[in-house]
């Protein structure tokens, strides 16, 4: 199953992310948004530390995951090596992300975020699966 | 999208469903047509169904889709039953332009351009993830926020003459600095005075063409004359302010009831307690952003003597001035014969007073107010003036750019297999950049044609021009 695929926006850019379940919408989402930030080793060891946010609804959770992340990385340095999720409900989820310091000897920046935003966010069954958009600004 | 034309260079999109007001697109038939093949026009119509929206939704000619509001959108809000929107402003809050003459000629510079670009490019930190080479306190950071440029003068970044040739004084009225969360204030401590990234640029430029010598004479340009564009905003503190702000105006019981098309145009009244924190918080990012550019500035002008081996006499580096590109304002505006008092928000627009206007510079006042429109790396850019129908059709707004026509991926596609930063240079323009894509993501065909984009507002009386500018050296984040 695809995990995501790149919206073509004139200024920023957007992507939809695919899932069996809204969970794996999730991971998909923050894999995908470390892919844009930082070429180079994501893997670990890194340390894992828990994170735990509140949203509106799907929509609004998603934008504040990887809104999170992304803070994560531009203010605090450092780079995702995993996510897992323990607990998702429609508007919470509790998971445990694994990171590590951004290292220029093992990662390039990519392209610069720098936002998540609530544009055209959408978060809905897909086929068989879940399919949510979100567009950064960059 | 229903459009309607109303003349060559007005297009109105008629006041349907939950629209408040109609909108109204300044653009000729080719760039109406490029407009249109994205979400842009759509964009225009969610902004005129927030509450308290005055005349039309507005954009220029240079729009495209954004998120929210479109780029190039303006929109002016009654201040007692009206909105302020972090989307209608942007994340890079104050992201805005500024143009720096010298008393150098082209000849005198091409010489040694690419030993002054490297200069340059060492001593201005650049690209993803810049730190500044002021390192801030959290104290410090305040001060920033609530006096601006004013601040950094005074550690001795520039000079006072400075703070009169920038919107605002380069501080805006109203700015609490303690209104920022600690995350937006960690994310100040460290970027003041870089570049950053995306579109953001140092740009040497020499002045091709003068079309207005009156006008030109009062803003100190000359043909053949070396200038310095910088085009920077307010790093990640300002991202952080529109973010925090955006959620809590997201979950406030006042949006509910606005059954607004699209999340991120989530606002509050401008009368209202968040309304107000929010305006105090990005009129304290705005300060952030002015200080940004005048430290930029101060390096630039040091490189420019290391390289060059001149002193500040003889190069005269003088700012022209500084414009806002995303900001919201408090402003007063004729509306129907009547006088009122508006919050006007410019998302990727700039203020174009017209002579007379009491905020414009006391030095160009007889003339008008600087407009800087920045084009792209390949072609040029423009310094127009303020003109009256900016008054009476745009409230004080034009244009501030050229304005994106591809798609981020689709340029890189386009560059691909191409050696950009050569052809730049053999077609005169020396490239310095940090990231490769950055720079392919921005080459000239990336964005519409610059010279179009300013016929329409020079045809439209909204400025008028007065300078066409060639770049001679770019610097890319």
């Amino acid at each position: 199953m695809r995990r995501y695929r790149l919206i073509d926006h004139t200024a920023d850019m957007g992507m939809y992310l695919y899932g069996r379940d809204p969970k794996q919408v999730f991971i998909s989402g923050a894999a995908v948004l470390f892919e844009l930030l930082v070429e180079g080793r994501r893997q670990g060891p890194g340390k894992w530390e828990a994170l735990a946010l509140d949203g509106l609804d799907r929509q609004d959770l998603l934008v504040q995951w990887l809104g999170e992340l992304l803070y994560i990385y531009s203010a605090r340095g450092q780079v995702l090596t995993g996510a897992r999720v323990q607990r998702l409900t429609r508007t919470r989820i509790e998971a445990e992300i694994g990171l590590t310091a951004f290292d220029a000897a093992h990662h390039k920046r990519r392209t610069e975020i720098k936002a998540v935003t609530y544009h055209q966010a959408e978060f809905k069954r897909h086929g068989a699966g879940w399919r949510a958009r979100v567009i950064f600004d960059v | 999208m229903k459009i309607r034309k109303l003349d060559d260079y007005r297009w109105e999109i008629p006041a349907e469903g939950g629209m408040r007001v109609p909108g109204l697109v300044f653009a000729d038939e080719v760039l109406i047509k490029a407009i249109d093949k994205d979400n842009s026009l759509k964009q225009v119509a969610n902004v005129a169904h927030l509450p308290g929206i005055v005349g039309r939704s507005l954009a220029m000619p240079d729009m495209h889709w954004g998120y929210g509001f479109p780029i190039g959108g303006v929109a002016a809000f009654d201040v007692e039953e009206g909105v302020i929107s972090p989307g209608g402003v942007g994340y890079d809050i104050n992201c805005g332009v500024r143009l720096v003459t010298t008393a150098l000629t082209q000849e005198e510079v091409r010489p040694s351009i690419k030993t002054l670009l490297e200069t340059l490019y060492r001593d201005i930190p650049t690209g993803l993830g810049s730190r500044g080479v002021l390192k801030l306190s959290r104290s410090e950071v305040r001060r920033v926020l609530e006096q601006g440029s004013a601040w950094v003068v005074k550690q001795g970044y520039g000079d006072s003459a400075d703070l009169e040739h920038t919107e605002e004084g380069g501080a805006m009225a109203g700015a609490e600095g303690e209104g920022l969360s600690e995350r937006a204030v960690a994310r100040g401590l460290d970027q003041v005075g870089t570049l950053g990234s995306g579109n953001h640029f140092l740009e040497i430029d020499r002045v091709e063409t003068i079309y207005d010598a009156k006008t030109a004479g009062a803003f100190g340009l000359f043909e053949g004359q070396v200038t310095v564009l910088i085009h920077c905003g307010s790093r990640g503190l300002g991202h952080q302010v529109c973010d925090d702000f955006l959620k809590m105006m997201m979950r406030s019981k006042e949006l509910a009831q606005m059954d607004l098309p699209d999340r991120q145009l989530a606002s509050a009244l401008v009368s209202s307690t968040l309304g107000q924190r929010y305006f105090a918080a990005m009129a304290a990012a705005a300060n952030y952003a002015w200080a940004n550019r005048q430290v930029v500035m101060h390096l630039a002008r040091g490189s420019f003597e290391k390289a060059l081996g001149l002193g500040p006499a003889r190069l005269r580096m003088n700012l022209l001035y500084d414009v806002a590109h995303n900001i919201a304002k408090f402003e007063t505006h004729s509306v129907d014969g009547r006088e009122r008092r508006l919050l006007v928000h410019r998302k990727g627009a700039t203020r174009a007073f017209a002579a007379g206007h009491p905020d414009v510079p006391s030095a160009f006042r007889a003339v008008g107010q600087p407009v800087l429109i920045p084009g792209d790396m390949g072609h040029g850019s423009y310094v127009l003036v303020g003109a009256s129908g900016a008054m009476t059709e745009s409230f004080g707004s034009s244009c501030h750019g050229a304005g994106r026509v591809l798609s981020r991926k689709a340029a890189k596609l386009k560059a691909k297999g191409r050696a950009l930063a050569e052809e730049l240079s053999q077609a005169g323009v020396e490239v310095r950049y940090t990231g490769r894509s950055t720079l392919a993501e921005e080459m000239p065909e990336a964005y519409k044609d610059v010279d179009r984009v300013v016929e329409v507002v020079h045809q439209v009386g909204l400025a008028r021009k007065v300078a066409r500018l060639r770049p001679m050296a770019v610097i890319k984040g």
